[in-house]
């Protein structure tokens, strides 16, 4: 049996005036491509910090490969926030030998490929670069490793939407290393529904709908966009 | 291979059906390679796993076999892929009667409308 | 493991360039300004004004500590440090030893300016001594490098303590500052009176004796205050590198 990427058991996050997570149940397979859906505030955030082990869950047991979410996951681990939270004064070079000396997997020739891609400078500054720039950053810096899980938090967010598709398919087709785990959290379904094998449905803290995007296809006639409607509405 | 996909219906059976008619129709010959999962997966514009699942249905009606490292190639065995065709025939048969019926014609005006429009074509 | 300790380092270096290149030009400006009074306040009050960044550097350094800790998180970069593969200990200790290395080296530039006053005193016309022809050199040597050393003792301990109340106050989700404010003084009245405690424990500890500078006769430092710095910086790293590493959240 094969050791699950993610466990989520019963897992609680309170904060002072509200719950973020309230009893979240998960398990998610090496390899699969996870879309984890819900509207803003339904705790996706959350969730991925907490995979991350930037987050502490108030109660619940998380296992990221088998292991409590510390140093030895996040060395397995890619987390792409939403935000910008690279350092405005390294350059975008910096900040991928920067990378580099913590994950020895960045490969320096995939990221300069994906630089090209993305139209991003070598020499920029990440203070300089526009919000849109920024988005196309961190998916540089993500992708360029070969990270076991890649947890990406509203990706599509900032990025023009001529270039969404694109870049998502190129996430998860030829930009994504075999047996790769990615969860990736979004509100807009539309265009990422083709890729998702698995998908979470999350409303105020809870998985009120989860599976196989496939199965849920077959089993109800319905597009996951559709789906998110009824669901989450 | 491109289409248009119905996200209403899984997307593996929409492959493997599309797979199916061009293998049918001799697009794939016998013994004849098909595009690898990479390449169908960005033509359909979906998560490679999803195609991996398309193939790994095929397989098991015995149209295609997947050789270790060297990829995926149609069965040269063609009463496999006439079975298949006339199986698909019959499918594509019953949902179109399934449907004129629906318009209330019975098997004899069916029978004439073929007459009809097989003169229609000759023309 | 030590090439990602470095990294660290580097960066964090890399980040307070900007301050500490203004800092090093306020020391520099200080010292061309002084240059400028000698003829109007007289040699020695200026010369004696050269060592001014020295008061302000002890706090200079406590504050940068505790700033170098907070920027993560005013900045909104805690979030991809911490999701790095190193440990809560690697963090604070690279920060400290930037910090560290920043106040040596402003500490060495005031010091060398005040030197190159104290060279051209017969510029001047001053009044001056040759250094090797000071009375009791070694003595004065020593007591430098003894005070110098507890100087730089207690700006170690005094940033741990405001970094650790800082990440206390990031451990609760909400009145984050009162936190840390109240961690603050509980911290430092903790580390005093634990001091009291530890050196009255340690007072077999040996003594270091200056004999005959200036007027004093014997000037004893006890080597127990020293020892005690020590440790209380040493348990205070070990919790604060746990707390960055298993409490906070980003």
């Amino acid at each position: 049996m094969t050791i699950p990427a993610v466990i989520l058991d019963n897992v609680v996050k309170r904060f002072p005036l509200t719950k973020a997570l309230d009893g979240v149940n998960l398990a998610i397979d090496p390899g699969k491509v996870v879309g984890l859906l819900g509207h803003n505030g339904s705790g996706k955030t959350t969730m991925l910090k907490i995979i991350a082990g930037l987050r502490r869950p108030t109660s619940g047991r998380v296992e990221v490969f088998g292991m409590t979410p510390g140093v030895e996951t996040k060395k397995r681990v890619a987390f792409l926030s939403e935000v910008n939270t690279y350092y405005d004064w390294m350059t975008v070079d910096g900040l991928l030998n920067f990378v580099k000396s913590f994950h020895p997997d960045l490969c320096l020739e995939k990221a300069a490929e994906l630089k090209e891609f993305m139209k991003l400078k070598g020499a920029a500054k990440i203070g300089a670069l526009s919000k849109g720039q920024q988005a196309r950053l961190k998916l540089v810096v993500g992708l360029s490793r070969q990270a076991d899980l890649m947890l990406l938090d509203e990706p599509l967010a900032g990025i023009d939407p001529p270039s969404r598709a694109k870049i998502l398919h190129a996430l998860v087709g030829e930009l994504r290393q075999e047996g790769q785990t990615v969860i990736i959290s979004t509100h807009e379904v539309k265009e990422a529904e083709p890729i998702f094998d698995h998908v979470v449905f999350l409303r105020e803290g809870r998985n009120v709908l989860e599976g196989d995007a496939e199965t849920l296809r077959a089993e109800t006639g319905h597009s996951m966009e559709e789906l998110f409607g009824e669901v989450l509405e | 291979m491109q289409f248009e996909i119905d996200e209403r219906q899984p997307i593996y059976r929409q492959i493997m059906d599309a797979l199916i008619r061009q293998i049918a129709r001799g697009h794939w010959p016998p013994g004849g390679k098909l595009p690898s999962i990479r390449e169908v997966a960005e033509g359909v514009r979906v998560n490679p796993n999803t195609v991996a699942r398309a193939f790994q249905e095929l397989e098991r009606t015995g149209l295609v076999e997947t050789r270790r490292g060297e990829g995926t190639f149609v069965t040269i065995d063609t009463k496999v892929i006439k079975d298949c065709r006339e199986e698909t025939a019959r499918e594509v048969w019953a949902e179109f009667l399934v449907k004129i019926r629906e318009l209330g014609f019975t098997n004899e005006d069916v029978q004439r409308l073929a007459a009809e429009l097989k003169e229609e074509g000759k023309r | 493991m030590s090439k990602m300790f470095f990294a660290l380092y580097r960066k964090e270096l890399g980040g307070a360039r900007n301050i500490f290149l203004t800092i090093l030009g306020l020391i520099l400006g200080l010292g061309v300004f002084l240059l400028t009074r000698i003829s109007t306040w007289g040699y020695w009050q200026v010369f004696g004004f050269t060592f001014l960044p020295l008061a302000f550097l002890v706090f200079w350094g406590m504050f940068r500590a505790f700033a170098i800790v907070r920027e993560e998180w005013k900045e909104g970069t805690a979030p991809f440090l911490r999701s790095l593969p190193v440990s809560g200990w690697s963090i604070i200790g690279t920060k400290l030893l930037a910090v560290f290395t920043e106040w040596v080296v402003l500490v060495l530039a005031t010091l060398t300016i005040s030197a190159l006053f104290y060279a051209a005193a017969p510029l001047w016309g001053a009044e001056w001594v040759k250094l090797a022809e000071l009375p009791n050199l070694v003595e004065r040597i020593k007591f430098v490098a003894v005070f110098g050393a507890s100087i730089a003792l207690g700006v170690l301990l005094g940033s741990i303590i405001f970094q650790l109340a800082y990440l206390l106050g990031r451990t609760v989700n909400r009145f984050s500052g009162l936190v840390s404010i109240a961690a603050t003084i509980g911290l430092i009245y903790l580390t005093s009176k634990s001091s009291e405690i530890l050196v009255r424990w340690l007072s077999f500890a040996p003594s270091i004796n200056f004999i005959n500078l200036e007027s004093v006769d014997i000037f004893s430092f006890t080597t127990a205050t020293f020892l005690v710095m020590l440790i209380e910086f040493a348990l205070l790293f070990l919790v604060t590198g746990w707390v960055m590493e298993k409490r906070v959240e980003s």
